[in-house]
């Protein structure tokens, strides 16, 4: 007859068993999922890599005859922009068809991708514009905007303690000084 | 207004280069476009900031670009019952970094890469202006034919660790160069548009 210390170990063993199983189970399940999802990822790739390829080819069709209408044109570089996009080979995302005014450096030394900024259709704007990018790896934490005369001779005081601020707010201050009347403009 | 410690002079230089017979053309309206998204187009030139030195000064070349109104603004603050301000309808290109920091855009002038000379001179600090819009947001502005030098803002610092006291100088010069140069001409814009 099994004594009671038997009994307790044959149960602790049956318990570890289940949980032991229970974990396996676990870990397959989680195997399982996470092979469907590389499997999904690299589907869209796949995907994805014939849409680019498919894009670049009716980009080089479109740009060779497009450069052979525009021999005699010269126009201003920042426009060609739109052209140049169409041309690149390695740009992935939707040509821009709208008059974006680039302005890009011409002497500056030139990287693999130092190419051209491909803007996408959908974002760009309607009418001319001086396009900024400001974003890169060395002012990551930097944007810029656009704030009015108005808006900056209310800023936060507190950001004068900062030298390139207080210079700001120098300039702001001196235009708001000189009334504007040497602008040209009457204020009422 | 909060002013810092190093501060020694402001010089309103839009009293020469600014004047009633040639007044700051604000009626050009350059309208921009600011893309913040990460984009990695060209290596920087990376230059280390030279440390302050006894008797040494520094300078930098800043641009303030201003995109003037149009005249849709002009109307709406000619309108008395808008009554709009010249002041809420003139915009200012700035950097804004970590939240509450402003700044121009611009640097300091390097003799090495942005060529030797009097740096009192606007001449001198142009190229240096151009340099850093380029590097800070691939903007060219070369083809801006005026720069009107409108604002110098000097400090003086005392150089750490010298018995007794010396002082050094930064001097920051503001421009305003004419960026309506940048925009293309109508027949340009259509020649290119009619491509589409």
């Amino acid at each position: 007859m099994a004594t009671w210390e038997q009994r307790e170990h044959t149960k602790l063993k049956r318990q570890k068993d289940k949980e032991e199983r229970a974990r396996l189970e676990r870990e397959k399940i989680e195997k399982e999922r996470l092979e469907k999802q590389d499997k999904e990822r690299i589907e869209k790739e796949k995907q994805e890599k014939e849409r680019i390829e498919k894009e670049k080819l009716e980009a080089a069709a479109t740009s060779e005859s497009t450069e052979q209408q525009d021999e005699s044109v010269n126009t201003n570089q920042s426009i060609e922009q739109t052209n140049e996009q169409a041309a690149a080979p390695e740009t992935a995302e939707p040509v821009t068809t709208q008059p974006v005014t680039e302005t890009k450096p011409e002497s500056e030394p030139t990287s693999k991708s130092e190419s051209e900024i491909v803007v996408d259709k959908s974002k760009a704007p309607k009418d001319v514009t001086i396009y900024l990018n400001t974003k890169r790896e060395k002012f990551l934490n930097r944007k810029t905007a656009q704030l009015s005369l108005d808006g900056l001779l209310d800023y936060d005081y507190e950001g004068d303690r900062w030298e390139p601020t207080f210079e700001v707010r120098r300039l702001v201050g001196v235009l708001s000084i000189m009334g504007l009347t040497f602008s040209g403009f009457f204020v009422c | 207004m909060y002013i810092t410690p190093d501060f020694a002079k402001s010089v309103s230089s839009w009293l020469h280069t600014v004047s009633l017979e040639e007044p700051l053309p604000l009626d050009h309206h350059v309208p921009f476009t600011c893309d913040n998204e990460f984009r990695e187009i060209i290596d920087p030139v990376n230059i280390e900031a030279p440390a302050l030195q006894v008797d040494h000064t520094r300078w930098f070349a800043k641009v303030a670009l201003l995109t003037g109104y149009s005249a849709d603004d002009y109307d709406e603050i000619m309108d008395s019952e808008k009554q709009k301000d010249l002041t809420q309808k003139l915009k200012f290109i700035v950097q804004r970094q970590d939240r509450s920091q402003l700044m121009l855009l611009g640097g300091e002038w390097e003799p090495t890469l942005d060529g030797d000379g009097d740096p009192a001179q606007d001449a001198t600090l142009i190229p240096a202006a151009i340099r850093h819009a380029r590097e800070q947001i691939q903007l060219d502005l070369s083809p801006c034919t005026r720069w009107y030098r409108f604002l110098e803002i000097h400090y003086h610092r005392v150089v750490p660790n010298t018995v007794p006291a010396m002082v050094a100088r930064d001097i920051t010069v503001v421009f305003l160069p004419s960026v309506w140069d940048l925009l293309p001409s109508m027949d340009e814009v259509s020649s290119v548009t009619s491509y589409f």
